[in-house]
């Protein structure tokens, strides 16, 4: 006997797919009025674009560079990523590795990444480990602030309930810490792979011939403004897919925020 | 049976998060309990000692900021004793122990793991497997009424339901020492009486020592059968002990406390007696 149904989802998720939709054509309808207005090549409008767009998706050549950009952000979040979460939540639980840590995070952290990149590029030069490096400390440094703020502020009576359990230190890491840091971790990935596709755009202006950066600034070059138009618009869809991604995520790992 | 013998609670006050852990025991007992605090250490508790014998109800009363909940937690191993020591079967205390179960003020439950995650977590983390984790977690959620809820995340929960987790936790532990810290506070006044009575149920059901941390005349005159009052403030210190005449023994109805037991002239000469009690121990704490 069920005492209670199941909670229905309600129409949220639809809801927000509904609005994003109609976000997207008023952004649509905005920029058809400007190119009107504007009437110039360098503003054309969204029509001819998006069949450009399709044409460049179906012969494949606008994937390519997709590709090449995601798999820049998927190897430096790989590299990056975890050992950032470690290190965040060892920091946040242990007083000591903080005391040491914090230094470096209060001067490192507010530097613009990306001005390291004339750096990281002298060092490690021109070619793919560059990017992959700038890309990995952007996720890096928002992981790890995330993380230690997250897990400084984990409830002492949760820790302690599982302590009286007979938990250990790690059994208290996978029972209390990790799942409370969660959605914080999940914040942090959200912000970070914000400015790391931001910056990757910049990265890929310089010493590439692949990526969705250097396919915008080879299109301005060659003055095919329809084309750059629809490498831009490939870009805020793959924003778009990313932020959807984690938003997937965090509803399959928190079910729990969801209040019934 | 559970003995305290001069027990003496010294803490940490910056930054006591994380620090409740405190494995590594005495290392700054430094003997001096009772001085108050000095820079940065509290004195919680001043030479307590008490006697909570085998299979008792015992209240431990005293308003807030008597170090009670302090007690409980040096009594679960999860605060070190700084003087004296604590015995559980004649044996001294040294950290968490297996057969302790305590329950905590608000349930002390795991947001993100839902009612049977949560029953389940005390042998999840002896490393026990899943069947047998249901086999024994089944019919103490059966008992407490959550069957029905196994699958809901404790938001979703009322009050009553999440302190019924707690004990459903508590018991998968198939504890013999049950350590509850003002388990009933946070209710309404039914749902807190339901849960009285609920527990005193179980009572009769398991075979445990419990020892209830409250505020509340009432609450200790109603459910114990014994009680320490404990009075003074950084440190506190038991100051009385009362005993009750053990009901059980004539027969199992008389010990089923009820709606009647609640309305008799008995209980309200309890909880006056312990009143007058409690105002002269305060009084006394007062001129020391």
């Amino acid at each position: 006997m069920k005492a209670l149904a199941p909670p229905t989802q309600g129409p949220a998720p639809l809801a927000k797919s509904g609005r994003a939709l109609s976000a997207a054509l008023s952004i649509g309808l905005l920029w058809w009025l400007a190119s009107l207005l504007v009437a110039k090549p360098f503003l054309p409008p969204p029509g001819p674009t998006f069949a450009r767009l399709l044409g460049r998706i179906a012969d494949g050549s606008i994937l390519l560079h997709l590709g090449a950009s995601a798999g820049r952000i998927c190897v430096a979040l790989a590299v990056a990523g975890p050992p950032a979460a470690v290190l965040g939540l060892a920091a946040g639980r242990s007083r000591r590795l903080d005391a040491f840590l914090s230094p470096f995070i209060y001067l490192l952290h507010p530097l613009p990444k990306v001005a390291f990149l004339p750096v990281i590029m002298l060092f490690f030069g021109l070619g793919e480990a560059s990017k992959d490096i700038l890309i990995g400390l952007i996720v890096f440094g928002q992981v790890l602030v995330a993380a230690r703020d997250a897990a400084r502020s984990v409830e002492a009576d949760l820790v302690d309930a599982v302590l009286s359990l007979g938990a250990g230190r790690l059994q208290v890491l996978r029972h209390v810490v990790f799942p409370a840091c969660l959605p914080s971790l999940l914040t942090s990935l959200r912000v970070g792979l914000g400015t790391a596709i931001a910056v990757l755009f910049l990265a890929e202006t310089f010493a590439t011939q692949s990526g969705l950066g250097w396919y915008v600034m080879d299109a301005w070059a060659r003055v095919d403004y329809p084309d750059m138009y629809a490498a831009i618009m490939t870009l805020a869809f793959f924003g778009l897919a990313v932020y959807a991604c984690i938003d997937l995520l965090e509803t399959w790992l928190c079910a729990w925020r969801r209040k019934g | 049976m559970l003995k305290l013998e001069g027990v003496s609670v010294i803490y940490r006050l910056a930054g006591k998060a994380g620090a409740g852990i405190a494995a590594n025991g005495k290392a700054h007992a430094a003997g001096k309990a009772g001085e108050g605090d000095r820079e940065g250490w509290l004195c919680a508790i001043s030479k307590a000692e008490a006697v909570f014998p085998e299979g008792s109800l015992t209240a431990l009363v005293g308003p807030s900021g008597c170090g009670k909940t302090s007690l409980l937690q040096a009594m679960a191993g999860l605060l070190p004793v700084s003087e004296g020591r604590i015995l559980v079967h004649g044996e001294e205390l040294h950290g968490v122990r297996e057969q302790s179960a305590v329950i905590f003020q608000g349930g002390g439950l795991l947001p993100w793991k839902t009612v049977r995650g949560n029953a389940e977590l005390p042998l999840v983390i002896r490393g026990m497997g899943a069947r047998e984790r249901a086999a024994r977690v089944d019919p103490i959620l059966e008992e407490l009424g959550l069957i029905d809820f196994e699958s809901f995340y404790p938001a979703r929960l009322s009050g009553g339901m999440r302190q019924r987790l707690g004990v459903a936790r508590a018991l998968a532990q198939q504890p013999d020492l049950l350590l509850m810290d003002e388990p009933f506070s946070s209710l309404d006044a039914l749902t807190r009486e339901s849960l009285q009575d609920g527990l005193l149920e179980v009572r009769r059901r398991h075979l445990v020592t419990v020892v209830l941390v409250t505020h509340s005349i009432e609450e200790a005159a109603y459910l114990g059968e014994r009680a320490y009052l404990m009075a003074g403030r950084a440190p506190g210190r038991i100051a009385a002990c009362v005993e009750w005449p053990v009901r059980e023994a004539k027969g199992a109805k008389a010990a089923l406390r009820n709606e009647a037991f609640r309305s008799s002239e008995a209980y309200f000469s309890r909880c006056a007696a312990l009143r007058r009690i409690f105002e002269s121990s305060v009084a006394e704490a007062g001129r020391t």
